[in-house]
């Protein structure tokens, strides 16, 4: 977590000063703060609701009818089921402005719940015939909880609001098979979440469990990578394991291009442009130590930071692969799924919210930070509009060292103080935009 | 081992016709009465080494020789070479015998008497010059042969021809020289050659001990070069280039693949060395072509051709892998040292007569090489090997052939001698 030299901090800091020709006014400012720390104990017991019934992508039917019963409430306008299972609900401020979208991800994971909390995840589902436990073991129920508390605040004080506010909560952020795409944000944008009204800009955040809690991280630029499929299938000749010379050795083949791919990010790769990752995460090839088998099949992730250089990396991936395996007479099949883009924070709307940040957690609380190589579909909004995506930090203070909690894993952990950080940040942006477009 | 035993029951239950036995004898008792003198011959020769194709001396002196047994001579074939043949007038084969005449670029290092003390100057550098890989030996057995078949004349049948070769161990750069020249002068015809016969001493095998193999012996020898081009660029900057070198390096991987995954080792071993590369001037610029060159070594004709054209598969297709490309030169250089085998199985009977039984022994291919084998591409041959090693000589502290030490037992000519009269005679008689 390295992040950028303070005199840069310093700088965003003054820029954002000086642009900012208006301001909430700082007793609007003290209230909305107020109103979201009565609201704590509410929201973490939303999240725990949350966490204790997960559901898988694109099976979220209790999780939405949840958030859409507590929206009713707030008296929004609702649309439901928009792309599946996902809730989008538009709220009117009290004068006119822009359209400011905010959005949280509601999907669980197929991981079965490793610890003794009171509200800990019991649920089981079935996924591709096995049976699994479910788990909200990436923080989206921290994001639900999140959004719905901001969702009261903003609608108590919307007569403040300059413009409207549409609340997004989307399904299948973990993505879905291949068959089942396009779901998710992608399949949000097609069924026009981001028109009528036509969304000016979205926000979004994501919980970082390693990240300490309640610091807020952002990038202007690049801050997640795309991620896209890799399918490689080597067809070699199979022989006995004795007989070499009568095979074309696909597992050989494959070790090959599994060095060669290498070189594809090493010496092939513009890496000051932005980094990029290719890894083959599984290969399988035979069922015998003595038999030469026909074909190997190798599946990995490709990451980039970068349209031009994503396409490049395709085209290098296809050329190694193929050309190497002609070199010992076997055949090379690649497949390459795309998936989602770069989560790309535009950096002039970055750099001006930067400040907005600063104001919620603290200077010493924010932090600019190099990008990661996770990736976000909250990257297809922003290839329609304006985004800015951030972290928040949610280290659990009182966790074993020996149970570091990793996102997707069954000891994935958060410490529920954060959320309120979250509720704050995601508040203040919404009336800082306003108020600033404004003038 | 059992196989040679069987070999041994086949010839004897066959029973080819074979040296009247008296005759044997008596060219016997000529070869160990001759011992001397081919050691005096020998230790002359070695005295006075040249380098391949420029063996004028050496060749003076072996026609020197051969002229007093009133052979029908031939000097500057191939160069230097020097062909002798004895007729003997009655019906029979025509049986070639070689032994190759040159040194080697060496500088000697040890007290004998007759140490060579040549210099010469080799690619552009001072050198010694030494019989550092034993033709001085053959050269004197087949003066000896020469001289022993030459008085038992009358008693022979057919054609024997001695052929005296330079430059077996290759010609100087820009130059033809050694087997494949002969050839190409025509020394197998005139007249034709049925079977030709050789030997090579070796300072890494038991004195008296003879050994061969049927089919490959020596591997071929063949030379590759491989130019890889990629595109220049800064070191700090590898994606505004291609790499030659890293693409290099996947391509001397994949070469050794062909070898370990696609070359029916059973049949015959084969070897893949890049022995050389070189690219680059300085460590921040990624080079525009790298260039690598190696040595194929093959045991039959058919795995030869595959590993060629699958050295020419790998670098191209590894080098557009990455976006480069490779040129692949491949020079056939010595061919396989191929002893037919019918041939073989037919003289094993004579070498055991020679050394004793006990003391021929089949042996795995080297993968060296030898360019007997391009006269081996024309008639039926038979090479072996004729052990010189010291009784007294470490076994693991044995002296390589083509280095200063190195060193033979003299008495491992009269076995060499007895060998070449033998096989030459048993053929001869055989029908």
């Amino acid at each position: 977590m390295k992040s950028y030299l303070p005199i840069r901090m310093a700088a965003v800091f003054l820029f954002g000063m000086m642009v900012a020709q208006a301001q909430v006014p700082a007793q609007l400012q003290t209230q909305l703060e107020q109103e979201a720390q009565r609201l704590e104990q509410q929201l973490i017991q939303w999240r725990r609701h949350f966490h204790q019934y997960p559901e898988l992508s694109n099976q979220e039917w209790k999780t939405s009818a949840f958030i859409v019963e507590h929206l009713k409430k707030l008296g929004l306008e609702i649309q439901y089921p928009v792309a599946k299972t996902g809730v989008v609900a538009l709220l009117k401020g009290g004068k006119p402005g822009p359209v400011v979208a905010l959005r949280a991800d509601m999907d669980g994971l197929p991981i079965t719940e490793r610890n003794s909390l009171p509200f800990l995840s019991k649920e089981r589902a079935t996924l591709a015939g096995q049976e699994t436990g479910v788990m909200h073991a990436c923080g989206h129920d921290g994001h639900m909880a999140i959004l719905l508390t901001v969702a009261e605040v903003l609608t108590r004080y919307k007569n403040d609001l300059r413009g409207s506010v549409k609340f997004i909560f989307q399904p299948a952020e973990e993505g879905v098979p291949a068959a089942e795409a396009p779901a998710g944000a992608e399949l949000m944008v097609k069924e026009g979440v981001l028109a009528n009204p036509k969304v000016d800009v979205i926000f979004g955040l994501h919980i970082q469990s390693l990240m300490p809690s309640g610091q807020l991280s952002y990038r202007p630029g690049s801050l997640m990578a795309a991620v896209d499929g890799l399918a490689i299938k080597i067809m070699g000749l199979g022989a006995h394991g004795a007989t070499p010379w009568d095979s074309v050795d696909p597992i050989v083949v494959a070790s090959q291009v599994v060095s060669g791919l290498q070189t594809v990010v090493s010496r092939q790769s513009e890496l000051t442009k932005g980094a990029a990752v290719v890894t083959i995460g599984s290969i399988h090839g035979g069922n015998r130590g003595n038999i030469i088998p026909e074909e190997v099949n190798m599946l990995g992730t490709i990451r980039s930071f970068d349209e031009g250089m994503r396409k490049d990396i395709h085209q290098r991936i296809g050329q190694t692969a193929s050309r190497i395996a002609e070199s010992a007479g076997a055949k090379a099949d690649v497949q390459i799924q795309i998936m989602y883009p770069v989560t790309y924070n535009d950096p002039t709307l970055a750099e001006r919210m930067g400040p907005t940040l600063v104001r919620t957690a603290g200077a010493d609380r924010t932090k600019v930070i190099s990008p990661v190589t996770m990736a976000e579909d909250f990257s297809f909004f922003q290839q329609q509009v304006p985004g800015f995506f951030f972290f928040l930090g949610a280290y659990p203070a009182d966790l074993q060292p020996n149970k570091p909690p990793t996102h997707h894993t069954a000891d994935f952990m958060i410490d529920e103080k954060a959320l309120l950080t979250g509720v704050k940040a995601l508040v203040n942006l919404t009336f800082d935009y306003m108020y600033q477009k404004n003038k | 081992m059992k196989k040679i035993f069987i070999l041994a029951c086949i010839s004897a239950s066959v029973g080819f016709a074979q040296t009247n036995p008296k005759l044997q004898a008596k060219l016997e008792q000529q070869a160990k009465e001759l011992e001397p003198k081919v050691i005096g011959w020998r230790r002359h020769v070695h005295q006075y080494p040249e380098l391949s194709n420029r063996e004028v001396k050496t060749a003076a002196y072996i026609t020197e020789h051969l002229k007093t047994l009133g052979l029908k001579i031939q000097t500057g074939v191939a160069k230097t070479g020097v062909v002798a043949l004895l007729e003997t007038g009655k019906p029979g084969p025509v049986i070639a015998l070689r032994a190759d005449i040159d040194a080697l670029p060496v500088t000697e290092r040890n007290s004998l008497p007759f140490a060579s003390k040549e210099r010469t100057v080799f690619n552009g550098q001072e050198t010694g010059v030494m019989h550092a890989c034993g033709h001085d030996s053959h050269v004197a057995v087949l003066m000896g042969v020469a001289e022993i078949l030459s008085k038992n004349k009358a008693d022979l049948r057919g054609t024997v021809k001695f052929i005296f070769q330079p430059a077996e161990e290759g010609a100087p750069a820009g130059e033809e020289g050694g087997a494949d020249l002969m050839v190409k002068e025509g020394v197998l015809e005139n007249p034709k050659v049925d079977v030709i016969f050789g030997l090579h001493i070796q300072s890494i095998s038991p004195l008296g001990r003879i050994t061969y193999r049927p089919a490959g012996i020596m591997a071929a020898s063949d030379w590759f070069s491989i130019k890889v081009k990629g595109k220049q660029s800064h070191g700090s900057a590898p994606w505004m280039g291609i790499d030659p070198i890293v693409v290099s390096a996947q391509i001397i991987n994949g070469l050794q693949t062909i070898i370990s995954r696609q070359t029916e080792l059973t049949k015959e071993a084969a070897v893949i060395t890049v022995g050389r590369m070189q690219a680059g001037i300085r460590e921040n610029i990624i080079p525009e072509e790298a260039f690598m060159a190696g040595t194929i070594r093959t045991l039959d004709e058919g795995m030869q051709q595959k590993i060629h054209d699958k050295i020419r598969l790998t670098a191209t297709k590894i080098a557009e892998s990455a976006g480069a490309t490779a040129e692949v030169t491949i020079d056939k250089k010595t061919p396989v040292t191929f002893n037919d085998p019918a041939l073989t199985e037919k003289m094993v009977a004579s070498l055991q007569k020679a050394a004793g039984a006990e003391n021929v022994i089949r042996i795995n291919a080297v993968t060296g090489a030898e360019d007997f084998a391009f006269y081996q591409k024309k008639v039926p041959g038979f090479f072996f090997f004729v052990g010189a090693m010291p009784p007294d000589q470490d076994p693991n502290k044995v002296p390589a052939h083509h280095t200063p030490d190195f060193m033979i037992d003299e008495r491992g000519f009269l076995t060499g001698l007895k060998a070449m009269l033998n096989v030459t005679t048993d053929y001869m008689f055989m029908k």
